[in-house]
């Protein structure tokens, strides 16, 4: 009966601890975080549900939930990645000018915040997008 | 053996309730409630939803047999205008009816017509037996600017056969690049001949282009409520005023700064008014147009500032004054007589400290000039949350009924409010 509790108690923490994808580096969300709140919390807002018709939020976004490299691209690129097909009345400026760190922990912190993606994303990461662009 | 599984299990629940603290954000959306507020508003009046599904509703207008028209931002069923008519008179709409395909935000009833706007041209139909005949729908400007940023085109009309049509520039501070840290201004600023600013055309001119009217005002970033004041015989228009002095200058200003800065400036126009956009901005505590960071402003210097028009009054920055009405009626108490109504859609630049507007407010006026402070009139709209995305309504358009009640639109909820005065004051 013992054993039973104790496997089961055994079970859950590693099921929480997965959900929970605490692998990703809290120095980098942190990192990410001051990124965020000084460079997009003024549109997307800190919930990241961002302005009705304005700024498209962030939760429930396929573009933060989708591939990486995309979310890399358009914060590059700014609302140019979007052209015609831009959904929103507000434009998005290019922040090509962050580090390749500074995008890397950026990205990290809002797929994990806002879609829980448990990835972290790199500079390497963001350092090939941007050559790609040149 | 007991002491650790009690240990695990309540690590479970600690790693439990982590994980469910991180979503909560995820979650206030679906908490929203779309049940229409109550509103707050001043002793002896008293307020009734005419309807509360109507989508977007952006200005409205009521025509002098009660009828009452909305505009609406997204089209409804295939519609862009709503015709609301109460058959019982019980104060709600109980018979709507729809037309118009396109949706926009400007509407105006003005000598046997309706005007309406979509982002891009102006509309108006004949009023025939006190109801705009779709079939009579004419073109009377086409082809103005929409680059979805500030695209709405809000309308007012003179007494000498004239529409005034605001077009909002599509940019914060017209920099070469769109709000980019960085990117400087643009001297000039070549927005300026085609947006940013008031226009002026004919009402009965069938499409009439830009070169068909007149840039009455310019220097204007974008004005979404704007009215003719028929006792001072002039144009009046509230403007959202510039976002981001801090993110993109966080040497020059602070986040206090960027936040309360630059006030939503009210206008008395004159054809030629530049009212200094993008090179200025208004400084409510200096009390003075000082240049802008993109133009080699510091937050101080009035740099080529000096001649720009000043407001006649400045509001909280941000709080997006959606819609302006002067009140001519008379079942209001004589202190609201020939006064502003302004509808505050409520800000989101102000994040991340407490956001503003979400109400509409009373401004008393004097020889058309502001006489005093403005005061809350109608507040409540938002509900628990006061932010663009948590807000259950959003004020967004005003008019005046026949009998002189006030409507009150909203885009967010989609509902409408009938204000009546009922006290003894006079």
């Amino acid at each position: 009966m013992r054993k039973a509790g104790l496997i089961s108690a055994v079970i859950m923490v590693i099921v929480f601890i997965t959900q929970c994808k605490s692998s990703v580096s809290a120095a980098k969300m942190e990192e990410g975080k001051k990124v965020y709140t000084t460079n997009c919390s003024g549109c997307h807002m800190e919930n990241g549900m961002g302005v009705p018709r304005m700024n498209p939020a962030l939760v429930k976004s396929p573009y933060v939930m989708g591939h990486p490299n995309g979310l890399i691209e358009l914060v590059l690129r700014g609302s140019d990645f979007f052209g015609a097909k831009r959904s929103y009345n507000n434009q998005m400026a290019s922040f090509h000018a962050l580090t390749d760190e500074q995008i890397a922990s950026l990205l990290t912190y809002v797929r994990n915040n806002y879609a829980k993606t448990g990835d972290e994303i790199s500079a390497e990461d963001v350092k090939n997008i941007r050559a790609k662009l040149k | 053996m007991k002491n650790l599984s009690f240990l695990l299990v309540s690590f479970s629940i600690i790693f439990l309730n982590s994980c469910k603290s991180k979503e909560a954000s995820k979650d206030e959306k679906e908490e929203v409630k779309t049940t229409t507020a109550a509103i707050t508003l001043p002793e002896g009046f008293s307020s009734l939803v005419v309807a509360d599904s109507l989508g977007t509703a952006r200005h409205i207008v009521v025509n002098s047999n009660g009828d009452i028209y909305v505009k609406l931002g997204d089209q409804k069923d295939g519609h862009g205008i709503l015709r609301l008519r109460d058959t019982n008179n019980d104060g709600k709409a109980d018979d709507i009816s729809g037309f118009g395909n396109y949706a926009g935000t400007g509407i105006a009833i003005k000598n046997g017509y309706l005007y309406a706007s979509s982002d891009d041209n102006v509309y108006r139909y004949k009023m025939d037996n006190s109801e705009a005949s779709a079939n009579t729908e004419e073109m009377i400007v086409e082809g103005l600017m929409n680059k979805r940023e500030h695209a709405s085109k809000s309308i007012t009309l003179d007494n000498n056969g004239f529409i005034y049509v605001n077009i909002g520039a599509p940019s914060n501070a017209c920099q070469e690049k769109n709000r980019e840290k960085g990117s400087p201004g643009m001297n000039p600023c070549p927005i300026l001949d085609s947006a940013g600013g008031i226009w002026q055309f004919k009402v009965d001119k069938a499409k009439q282009h830009y070169s068909d009217g007149v840039r009455y005002v310019t220097g204007i970033r974008n004005i979404v409520g704007l009215d003719w004041n028929n006792s001072a015989n002039d144009l009046y228009a509230v403007q959202h005023g510039r976002d981001d002095l801090d993110r993109m200058y966080p040497d020059l200003y602070t986040e206090d700064q960027r936040v309360n800065l630059p006030g939503e400036e009210m206008f008395r126009m004159k054809k030629g008014s530049d009212c200094g956009w993008p090179y200025c901005y208004y400084d409510p505590f200096q009390k003075k147009k000082v240049q802008g960071p993109e133009y080699g402003g510091d937050g101080k210097k009035t740099t080529g500032c000096e001649n720009k028009q000043l407001p006649v009054y400045a509001f909280p920055a941000h709080s997006a004054p959606n819609a302006l009405l002067f009140y001519t009626g008379t079942q209001f108490p004589e202190k609201y007589r020939n006064g502003a109504f302004i509808a505050f859609h409520g800000s989101w630049n102000r994040a991340p400290q407490e956001q503003q507007g979400f109400n509409v407010v009373f401004l008393p006026f004097k020889d058309g000039m502001p006489s005093g402070d403005y005061e809350i009139f109608a507040d409540g709209f938002a509900g628990k949350t006061k932010t663009p995305d948590g807000a259950e309504h959003r004020p967004c358009g005003l008019a005046q009924g026949p009998d002189g009640s006030l409507y009150i639109s909203d885009d967010k909820g989609g509902s409408l409010w009938k204000v009546t005065y009922k006290g003894t004051g006079k």
